[in-house]
């Protein structure tokens, strides 16, 4: 459905180049739902706006049912952004002030298509009741509209066009458990009538456990291990991986915020480390570690892990 | 005892819909008071009030009826140099993190911006100050540099919480400042918050949906439903035993999304949406989601009892009842 292949990114900033993004490759499966996971700041919404044309990779291609995005006739582009829709991680910056929300979940149908004005309405009403939010909602501004609501806005936004792929960007961070559980409940009944393929960013790793099918870990701008969810979650074979599960907070109030097992500074992409990126946070590292970059060894299947220790131990 | 640094007595703030249509009871009908030193947690579902509430205590939204004091002082009854000397005092960490940021000024310059408002130190001392925030909240030296366009989500938020954290103000509202922060630097940044508090005697009304977070770092929680608080109690006392059963629905509440085949057999405790603010339930507001709802209810508004020392709930059945399925 997906694919991404050898995608980086960097940006010029006055001290230098962020290396944002680093060769990442991934493929996400049709009806899937692939997870990208990883530290604040580790490159993911810079991935997902590769995807969505709103950055260019330096090298990289994104394939879409086959065809590379960045060598595509404009009809099929056109097509393209038809059937991709996405939810920015900010509720905020994302809502034109001056719109009411009618216009604001009309505007991608439009660009695309011509409901009538009942067909319009009918469509709009059904995807602001999906969200949990009353059809009078339709007339109001956004700054009308709570933290909360203002990211269910954007969920039915994307849900209007009825896309085939969504990409979703930190889309329940501000619902509460009630709500959020709703929205991820009919994101996936959604799925399950429609044949929808998703791509969603979260910080939540129960979330993401329960949520998705395939899960990529991002340490600084690398893919530190992929596959499907299960067994990477089961069975974490990256140092990284296994660091930040271990960091998952429990249900005794006591360990909510237990301290994650990787020590040291957080790196940064201005200057990552050399070899793999996270060999100074390593509780394993050893003498490959600082030299080469570690390769994507096979762990399974489809169960990838780019870490040295997997050289001589595969699966 | 000491005067309480913030006491709000029975806010009501209303909006008027852009079509003017209808009159939204934002909170209706709040009171409180936070204590010098302390973490007053505010916990609800979206759309309940919490960041109405934090604005009207700071100020930026002025009471349709009810009262906010700062210390023993109406700030609406002040000058307006008077009123914007005491904002200082009091200041918020908006949910939003582009809220306060210009987009237009380097990081290192927006996180000053505060401090240069002040006055009152050099301007070496204030860099001094903007830089040591900086890296209190987890970023190289580098990030001064750059414009909020060149930082990740989570980075923009963590300059937000530093900005308002170098002014070391009496009162610091944070609204929802670690949603959109991994657990790490949550748990990083709420250390943070508590370190600071030590060397300073901050005072914070802690705003979040995330129970773990607020029972976690908060003195007292007050659980607010509708515009009005349902619970208000020791923190640690509230998530033991709690008395009012919108609050113990929100303990037990799910945390994990289940695939729909496995729905029925899940306990759907708090059903429905929450009704619109236009036009709250009589009675007991919370009565059309409680599992426990009697006659009564819909009837009488439940009275503000004192269950325990410091401890409130607005439930006719308060601790009788246990909404808890097998
Ligand atoms: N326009 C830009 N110029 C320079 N650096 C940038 C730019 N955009 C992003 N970055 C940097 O690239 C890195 C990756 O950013 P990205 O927004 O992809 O992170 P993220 O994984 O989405 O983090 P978060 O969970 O905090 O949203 C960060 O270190 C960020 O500071
Ligand atoms: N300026 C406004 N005009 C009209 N209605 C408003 C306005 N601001 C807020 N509201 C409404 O008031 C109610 C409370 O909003 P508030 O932002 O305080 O909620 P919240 O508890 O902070 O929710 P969240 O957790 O989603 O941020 C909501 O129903 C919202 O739609
Ligand atoms: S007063 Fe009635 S409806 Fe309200 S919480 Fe108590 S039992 Fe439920
Ligand atoms: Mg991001
Ligand atoms: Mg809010």
């Amino acid at each position: 459905m997906l694919e991404l292949a050898g995608i980086t990114k960097h940006y010029r900033t006055r001290n230098g180049v962020v290396r944002a993004v680093e060769d990442v490759s991934f493929t996400v499966p049709p009806k899937g739902t692939m997870a990208l996971v990883g530290e604040s700041g580790c490159g993911k919404t810079t991935i997902a706006k590769i995807i969505l044309q709103l950055e260019r990779p330096i090298s990289g291609t994104v394939r879409f049912e086959g065809a590379d995005i960045a060598t595509m006739s404009r009809a099929a582009l056109h097509a393209y952004r038809r059937q991709v829709a996405a939810v920015f991680q900010d509720p905020y910056s994302s809502l034109n002030p001056r719109l009411r929300v009618h216009r604001i979940i009309a505007e991608p149908i439009l660009a695309h298509e011509r409901p009538g004005r009942a067909a319009l309405d009918k469509r709009i009403a059904e995807v602001l009741d999906i969200v949990g939010l009353p059809a009078t909602a339709a007339t109001l501004y956004p700054h009308e509209f709570s933290g909360g609501q203002r990211q269910r806005i954007a969920i039915a936004r994307a849900l209007a066009l009825q896309p085939r792929l969504m990409v979703l960007d930190e889309p329940v961070s501000a619902l509460d458990v009630s709500i959020r559980a709703q929205v991820l409940n009919l994101l996936q009944d959604i799925q399950a009538e429609f044949g929808l393929t998703y791509l969603i960013i979260a910080h939540d790793l129960a979330l993401v456990e329960h949520f998705s099918s395939d899960v990529a870990v991002i340490y600084l701008g690398r893919v530190a291990e992929s596959g499907p969810t299960e067994p990477v979650f089961a069975n974490p074979r990256h140092p990284y991986t296994q660091a930040l599960l271990a960091a998952v907070p429990l249900p005794d109030p006591d360990h909510v915020l237990s301290e994650t097992a990787a020590t040291g500074e957080i790196a940064s992409a201005l200057n990552p480390p050399s070899g793999c990126r996270f060999h100074p946070r390593c509780p394993h590292v050893f003498a490959p570690c600082p030299a080469t970059v570690p390769p994507a060894y096979p762990a399974g299947a489809g169960h990838h892990v780019a870490c040295h220790l997997l050289k001589d131990s595969p699966a | 005892m000491s005067t309480p640094i913030v006491t709000v007595d029975d806010l009501r703030i209303r909006f008027l819909t852009q079509d003017k249509r209808e009159t939204v009871k934002a909170v209706d009908g709040v009171s409180f008071s936070v204590d010098p030193g302390e973490t007053f947690g505010v916990i609800g579902e979206s759309g309940s009030g919490k960041s109405t509430l934090g604005r009207a205590v700071v100020c930026l939204l002025k009471p349709s009826e009810g009262r906010v004091l700062h210390g023993e002082t109406d700030p609406y009854m002040l000058s307006s140099a008077e009123l914007r000397q005491r904002r200082r005092a009091f200041q918020i960490i908006f949910q939003d993190p582009n809220a306060a940021l210009n987009p237009r000024m380097r990081i290192i310059d927006s996180i000053r911006e505060p401090l240069d408002i002040i006055g009152g130190t050099s301007r070496a001392e204030r860099d001094r100050r903007a830089r040591e925030m900086l890296d209190r909240v987890g970023l190289p030296a580098e990030f001064g540099a750059r414009y909020p366009h060149e930082l990740s989500g989570g980075q923009k938020q963590r300059i937000n919480i530093a900005r308002v954290l170098t002014v070391r103000p009496s009162l610091i509202v944070c609204d929802e400042v670690v949603a959109a922060l991994d657990v790490s630097i949550r748990a990083d940044i709420l250390n943070l918050f508590a370190d600071l508090q030590r060397e300073f005697g901050l005072t914070y009304l802690f705003i979040t949906h995330d129970l773990g977070v607020v029972s976690h770092v908060s003195s007292r929680i007050a659980v607010m439903y509708l515009g009005r608080f349902m619970e208000l109690g020791p923190a640690e006392a509230l998530a033991r035993r709690p008395f009012h059963p919108y609050t113990e629905a929100l303990m037990s509440a799910e945390p994990i999304p289940l695939p729909s085949s496995m729905r029925e057999t899940r306990r759907i405790i708090l059903q429905g949406e929450i009704p619109s603010p236009t036009n709250p339930p009589s009675g007991c507001r919370f009565r059309t989601r409680c599992p426990a709802a009697a006659d009564r209810c819909s009837a009488e508004e439940p009275a503000w009892r004192e269950m325990e020392p410091g401890h409130f709930a607005a439930c006719h059945f308060a601790g009788t009842v246990t909404t808890r399925l097998p």
